[in-house]
């Protein structure tokens, strides 16, 4: 099994939790930009971790043979933050050039205000302008009629619904989201938002296209291995190898390389790591025994 | 040099990415273009695949080519102000980005003792973890090899030895080798066999170019180990030490080496 975790927070989990998660099938992570816990006071601090995103991360998940790719965004809940938030969109399209930045995101909404109003809309623009699809959060509060926001916002900017994938979906936003044309995200968590379970009733009840399914792992109570524990359940309810295929590899895959970064020969040749061969020269780095 | 790297990215790139690189190097040469968006963008539009180029470049990939291409044709304008803005790239670029600035700056800096822009590049690059990042200031005919001041020098072939790169590939070494490294080579050999690890070979070529006390010796005694690589690295860094107390020592093995190679390189 093959498995694309499109919605990992890595920098909030440790060194093992790559090697497990390549273990378990993981051949890429997508990393979104969001809220770190502690809010950040200063540009600068989006930048070093931005930097994160694209330099260190990506180093640490090769030495697991695992490609990690990123999406770049100031996050919903500190486009509230009047010290950091007009910096940070000042600083983002530099970013968004970079190699294996494959969408804007997470933007989206939190509380619904006016500024995440504006900046989400702005974000969105980015991602017209830098060919770049968009990774959208919902709320964990009122999440339908954030959901409804969300689409109405996507019409009113012109957003090409099938370059939108619409995260943190439950039972009542479904319906709402496959009418609109957008992709879905679920994030499997073993409490809160969705769980194996209730995720196969919906592929079930619904079908598995523009489905996608993550762990969203970060600094909260999750598990970096929902991915795969899903796919066992689809697998004991019955569905074909190729249906889980779809729901844990391609469809992500779908949906990223939209952003025209994402090569998918690359990707099916296995790791780009420090460690690979390049022209027949190989070296084994760190001590030696 | 950039009409060289623009064949050989063409060669490989396709005719979509020869011809952005072909249209961005000539804006970049008439001052426009924005370099900061360019080069980013490389990787993506060339490749990331072997270049082909030849020794000291073979390790070049083609999106390495092509940066180097477009700060070669920026810096035709202004080389110092090229030199502060490829260190700007280094230090907001992702991993093939750095790499990329760091395989243009023996080409963009023509001052002997090292613009301050470039050195603070390659200062920063023998000081990460990552491998590609390390080895393209250092290895082949990396910027760090020419320019990093002595101690820095020193540290960095230090760190070399402790990832297990191959020495040969630090361009100039023999020359810069000096007594303060040779110290530091044989401390982290007995911190080795302290902990019963293995040695790297070549690390005994260099440490017997200025011997410190106990080199001779150990060479002697490696002239018995099991593993032929040893003795022949042994054999051959003897050589170089010139200690005549070694003499009876190599002629003895010498007449009782069975491997050929080291058996020659005991005779020479």
């Amino acid at each position: 099994m093959r498995i694309f975790e499109p919605h990992a927070h890595m920098i909030s989990r440790v060194t093992d939790d790559y090697e497990r998660m390549a273990m378990a099938g993981v051949v890429a992570v997508l990393e979104p930009a969001f809220w770190v816990g502690q809010p950040r006071t200063r540009v600068g601090t989006f930048l070093d971790y931005f930097d994160t995103l694209v330099g260190w991360e990506r180093y640490r998940a090769a030495q697991f043979g695992i490609r990690h790719y990123c999406a770049i965004a100031l996050n919903p809940k500190e486009a509230n933050d009047d010290r950091v938030n007009e910096g940070v969109m000042a600083e983002l399209p530099r970013y968004l050039e970079k190699d294996g930045v494959l969408a804007v995101g997470e933007i989206g909404y939190d509380d619904m205000t006016p500024r995440e109003d504006r900046f989400f809309g702005e974000q969105l623009e980015l991602a017209k302008k830098h060919g770049l699809p968009a990774l959208i959060h919902t709320p964990h509060r009122d999440k339908k009629r954030g959901v409804e926001r969300t689409m109405a916002l996507l019409r009113e900017v012109g957003f090409p619904m099938e370059r939108a994938l619409v995260d943190h979906n439950n039972e009542e936003t479904v319906p709402l989201v496959i009418d609109s044309g957008c992709w879905l995200g679920f994030s499997i968590y073993p409490d809160t938002k969705m769980d194996e379970d209730r995720m196969v009733a919906i592929l079930e009840r619904s079908g598995t296209t523009r489905m996608i399914v993550n762990s969203a792992c970060d600094w909260g109570k999750s598990d970096p291995l929902k991915v795969a524990k899903t796919a066992v359940r689809m697998r004991q309810r019955g569905f074909a190898a190729e249906a889980i295929d779809r729901v844990v590899f391609g469809n992500p895959v779908e949906f990223f390389a939209q952003s025209g970064r994402l090569d998918r020969a690359e990707l099916e040749a296995g790791p780009d790591s420090d460690r690979e061969l390049f022209e027949g020269n190989s070296v084994l780095r760190g001590q030696t025994r | 040099m950039l009409s060289e790297l623009l064949a050989l990215v063409s060669a490989r790139a396709g005719v979509d990415g020869a011809a952005w690189l072909d249209g961005a190097c000539a804006g970049l040469s008439a001052g426009q273009g924005a370099l900061a968006e360019l080069f980013p963008a490389a990787s993506r539009r060339v490749g990331r695949g072997p270049l082909g180029a030849a020794s000291p470049r073979e390790y070049w990939r083609v999106d390495d080519g092509a940066r180097v291409a477009l700060l070669l044709a920026a810096s035709g304008r202004e080389p110092t102000v090229t030199l502060a803005a490829a260190r700007d790239l280094y230090f907001s670029g992702d991993a093939r980005e750095k790499v990329g600035v760091l395989r243009a700056l023996p080409w963009l800096d023509s001052d002997v003792a090292g613009d301050p822009a470039a050195l603070a590049t390659v200062l920063d690059a023998v000081r990460v973890n990552q491998g590609e990042i390390f080895e393209a200031a250092l290895l082949d005919d990396g910027y760090g090899a020419r320019h990093l001041p002595p101690h820095e020098f020193r540290k960095a072939v230090l760190k070399a030895v402790f990832l297990g790169l191959p020495l040969a590939r630090i361009a100039g070494l023999a020359a810069r080798a000096d007594a303060e490294l040779s110290a530091s080579l044989l401390d982290y050999v007995h911190e080795r066999e302290a902990a019963g690890r293995s040695v790297p070979v070549d690390l005994w070529a260099v440490a017997a170019l200025h011997p410190p006390p106990g080199l001779v010796a150990k060479l002697v005694g490696l002239l018995e180990h099991p593993d032929s690589r040893h003795r022949a690295a042994a054999a051959h860094a003897l050589r170089l030490a010139g200690d005549a107390r070694a003499r009876p020592f190599v002629a003895d093995r010498a007449a009782r080496e069975p491997d050929a190679a080291v058996a020659a390189a005991l005779r020479t």
